[in-house]
């Protein structure tokens, strides 16, 4: 059954598929009007036709499909004589869409509107309500707590602008990197690959960060790996895995530098510990002396009072420094009566009708330096020491403390003069004075300050002795530009930082490296952790745990160490500190080979990926505090 | 093959060739440290644009713009593609941010709403067919009105010509709830055969109590039900086959606007 009779012209109402209302009776149901409803939605078929004048004679012009002519005609004033109460016109399920289309239009745009409009602080409600008609998600939780005090503006620079300002930022370009460096620094240009400084080279673009750390994944997120895939798009020579086309490791690897601290496995192995004087404090192996269950890129030992002192404390104190040093006059400039009244009569001093010095010494280093004066011209040092002796006399310390601080002393003379008693500072130069030697009321015992004879010493307590410390910096600090003095100077830095004679034996151990050319000395007082392999990241820790193919356990404390570290005896180790340059070395381990991690990592094994190796920063650090003080 | 199957392997193939090119240009942008989100994002809107053009398309039919078949077609490969790249936008099922929570319950709203209109556009003609009539949605209200009348006049010439009223007892007492406006709606949508049970049950339940004379008004009062079954099946068919959209466009509206809104935030903070 069809309905196609209905189609007919004269059959069916005329459909109006465009209208935006239909009869409101047959949306009830009832039966429609043929007319239907009018164009602005009210009802039109409250009369069933519009009467026709013709002539003055008005005629039905109800159609055909609504019955044809009506039996009532119309009006005499030409209304319809069958009309009927008007009906409420529904909308058309086309004009409910639009409505609802409209409605949801209006309610995102209003809700949009509504949120970007409150303000407040983001821990408030309304900002937070705000915040989150542009919340991207939540931070990781390294930035999280980062954000409090301002919020997206902590980032986000446009956040927060005026509405213009705001739209406009939508078409520039949005420095994101910049807001980053407000808190993170590299030791290396931040927006170069790997924080290097390369070559011109056009393959070499500048880095963003969101490059490779995306926010807004949660709090939990990873935002800091990177695919190998991700690795090789910039490297020029691209490799597959780390078995099949990484390079070789270089020649030097991991020994990219000498150590802090002067300790030759090789000499000690095969020849001190093999002494039987020494043999009972011998570690017995190398964690004996590394602490490797804490260790993560470098091992660091366990220090001298764990590692070395059983054998080389005894050492330190043997080794004295001169401070000063009576040295030999021609002749006296001394007033009598003033060394009298500065220090009393002197029985023992007789009166002499021919002068002869009771020292036939030279003058120590560090005085001839502080002086600036030749260690072997009476004439020129005669009376500049003679005025130091007599100052020590009246006031004790105050004439030594103005001659360091004469020398432009880059030390604190409170820390070199550390503990030296004023009162045996003036009798040792009230004896000098006299013209005589200066006798010690008994031997020393301990560690500190001594006038002995014509010297001025200072005997080291021990380990990391801080006076000492002070007077070997004193002497990598001293230089001039008068050229006189500064060989002066080099002379004093030669004796007291002789690795075989220098006081307390510090440079026996500790490095003294110049960073970069024409730069400052240093001692290196602490252990170093290598810098350079900062970009390498390796756990010993974590590889503590594990076999290797042979069945050798690493964490043996005999022979797990040496499944990678292997001594080598022919090294010049002791050449690589014979001069201030850390970079010129040769460690006495062989260096490591790709396939010795290649046991291990590779397919089917360990996992080989770049990022266990490799860290893409160098020397990440942070600008700013990372913990609030809240007082 | 038909020319409509034709199409949709044309369409899907096309479609497959798009998504492929796209996976494989964000695994190249992402490997060399781009922005992939950026290049699926700009995608991603210009498929729902086109996609949003097919509402548009129907509003000028009198431009030579291809046939609505063809967009009907492109507008459902389209959609799952957009499904497609919006997975591969977002990364995940479930975003962080809050109005990008309530953009990825509009996508999913819209796409599941659009799934439902393409079943139904695909299912409901054939069942449409089958009823072996054809009536237009917006005259139905009138058939129905005709058949109630017819039906009303036959129960009143029943009593008229037979001087018993058990028929027209039993149209008051049910059939006239039947006719006053299309019934079992819901049976329709799901398919179920409830109505000719039930009119059924009405024949049988009514008949034992009518002598010859009544059964023949009986069995055309029975006919006219039947039509009214028809025309009520059409009218929930073709109404759902209508009304779907009352939720899919509103939804892909405010879905396009949260979306332009997304860009803007995008812009403005980040890119």
């Amino acid at each position: 059954m069809t309905d196609d009779n209905h189609f007919d012209f004269d059959r069916s109402a005329y459909e109006r598929p465009n209208s935006g209302h239909v009869c409101g009776r047959g949306a009830e149901w009832g039966t429609p009007c043929w007319r239907g409803p009018n164009h602005d939605g009210s009802c039109g078929g409250e009369a069933e036709c519009t009467p026709y004048d013709n002539q003055g004679r008005w005629e039905c012009r109800r159609a055909q499909a609504a019955g044809g002519l009506c039996e009532n005609g119309p009006g005499p004033d030409g209304s319809c004589g069958c009309s009927q109460p008007p009906c409420v016109p529904r909308p058309t399920l086309r004009r409910r869409r639009w409505r609802l289309s409209v409605i949801a239009l209006g309610l995102v745009v209003a809700a949009l509107a509504a949120f970007t409009h409150l303000s407040g602080d983001a821990g408030s409600f309304a900002g937070s309500v705000r915040n989150a008609a542009l919340d991207a998600g939540e931070l990781t939780d390294g930035h999280a707590g980062f954000t409090d005090a301002q919020g997206c503006k902590a980032c986000h620079s446009a956040h927060g602008a005026q509405p213009m300002a705001w739209l406009a930022s939508a078409f520039g370009a949005n420095d994101m990197t910049k807001a980053c460096l407000d808190c993170h620094t590299f030791s290396g240009p931040a927006r170069a690959p790997h924080n290097e400084v390369f070559a011109p080279n056009k393959r070499v673009r500048k880095t963003q960060c969101a490059m490779c750390h995306t926010e807004h994944k949660g709090y939990g997120a990873n935002i800091s790996g990177l695919s190998n895939e991700q690795c090789a798009s910039c490297h020029e020579k691209s490799f597959s895995s780390f078995v099949s086309g990484h390079p070789k490791f270089s020649d030097k690897f991991p020994h990219f530098r000498r150590a802090s601290i002067k300790f030759n496995h090789a000499s000690h192995q095969e020849k001190h510990f093999q002494d039987k004087n020494v043999a009972k404090n011998a570690p017995a192996n190398c964690t004996t002396c590394h602490r490797t269950e804490a260790a993560d890129h470098a091992v660091a030992p366990l220090g001298f009072e764990n590692a070395c002192a059983k054998c080389h404390a005894d050492q330190i104190p043997k080794r004295n420094l001169v401070v000063l040093r009576l040295p030999e006059f021609e002749e006296t400039n001394l007033d009598r009566e003033a060394v009298i009244e500065a220090c009393g009569a002197n029985p023992e001093a007789e009166e002499e009708d021919e002068y002869e010095s009771i020292s036939s010494d030279e003058m120590s280093v560090i005085a001839a330096y502080m002086m600036g004066k030749p260690i072997d011209d009476f004439e020129a040092y005669g009376e500049a020491f003679q005025e130091l002796v007599m100052g020590m006399a009246e006031d004790g310390t105050g004439a030594l403390v103005d001659m360091i601080e004469g020398s432009g002393a880059a030390v604190d003379p409170a820390v070199l003069l550390a503990g030296l008693n004023p009162e045996a500072a003036k009798r040792m130069a009230c004896a000098w004075a006299a013209n005589l030697e200066y006798e010690l009321p008994a031997e020393p015992t301990f560690g500190g300050w001594y006038g002995d004879l014509l010297e001025l010493i200072y005997r080291p307590s021990g380990h990391a002795d801080p006076v000492l410390k002070g007077w070997l910096e004193f002497a990598v600090a001293a230089g001039a530009a008068d050229e006189e003095v500064l060989e002066r100077a080099e002379e004093m830095r030669a004796q007291l930082l002789s690795p075989k004679k220098g006081p307390g034996a510090c440079i026996k151990c500790h490095a003294v490296t110049r960073d970069v050319a024409d730069g400052p000395l240093r001692i290196e007082w602490r252990y170093h952790k290598d810098k350079a392999r900062s970009s390498h990241s390796y756990s010993h820790r974590n590889h503590l745990t594990m076999v290797d193919p042979q069945g050798t356990k690493l964490a043996d404390s005999n022979q797990g160490c040496s499944v990678c570290h292997e001594l080598d005896l022919e090294a010049d180790f002791e050449g690589g500190y014979k001069d201030f340059n850390a970079q010129t070395y040769s460690s006495n381990f062989v260096s490591l080979k790709k396939e010795t991690c290649v046991r291990c990592h590779a397919r089917g094994r360990v996992r080989q990926n770049c990022q266990l190796c490799h860290a893409y920063h160098k020397e990440p650090a942070f600008a700013k505090r990372v913990t609030r003080n809240e007082n | 093959m038909n020319l409509a199957r034709t199409r949709y392997l044309m369409v899907w193939l096309a479609a497959g060739m798009v998504f492929d090119l796209l996976l494989a240009e964000n695994r190249s942008v992402r490997v060399h440290l781009g922005n992939p989100r950026e290049l699926t994002g700009y995608w991603l809107l210009g498929v729902m644009i086109f996609l949003a053009l097919f509402n548009l398309r129907k509003r000028l039919p009198m431009l030579p713009l291809g046939n609505a078949a063809t967009w009907l077609t492109l507008h459902a490969v389209g959609g799952v593609l957009a499904a497609a790249i919006f997975l591969l936008h977002s990364g995940n099922l479930w975003p962080g941010g809050v109005y990008e929570k309530a953009l990825a319950v509009l996508s999913y709203l819209t796409i599941l709403s659009g799934i439902g209109g393409y079943f139904i556009q695909r299912i409901y003609p054939r069942l449409l067919t089958e009823t072996g009539i054809e009536v237009i949605y917006e005259r139905i209200p009138l058939r129905i009105g005709e058949l109630r009348q017819k039906a009303e006049a036959l129960v009143l010439e029943c009593c008229d010509q037979t001087r018993f009223d058990t028929l027209g007892r039993h149209y008051l007492d049910s059939l006239q709830w039947f006719f006053s406006r299309p019934r079992f709606t819901f049976n329709h949508i799901v398919g179920s055969r409830r109505s000719q049970q039930w009119l059924k049950q009405q024949d049988t339940v009514v008949r034992r109590y009518l002598n010859d004379d009544e059964r023949k008004y009986l069995d055309d009062l029975s006919q006219l039900a039947q039509q009214k079954d028809r025309i009520d099946l059409h009218y929930t068919l073709q109404g759902a086959m209508k009304r779907w959209l009352l939720v899919h466009v509103p939804l892909t509206v405010a879905l396009m606007v949260l979306s332009f809104w997304h860009l803007l935030v995008v812009n403005v903070y980040s890119l």
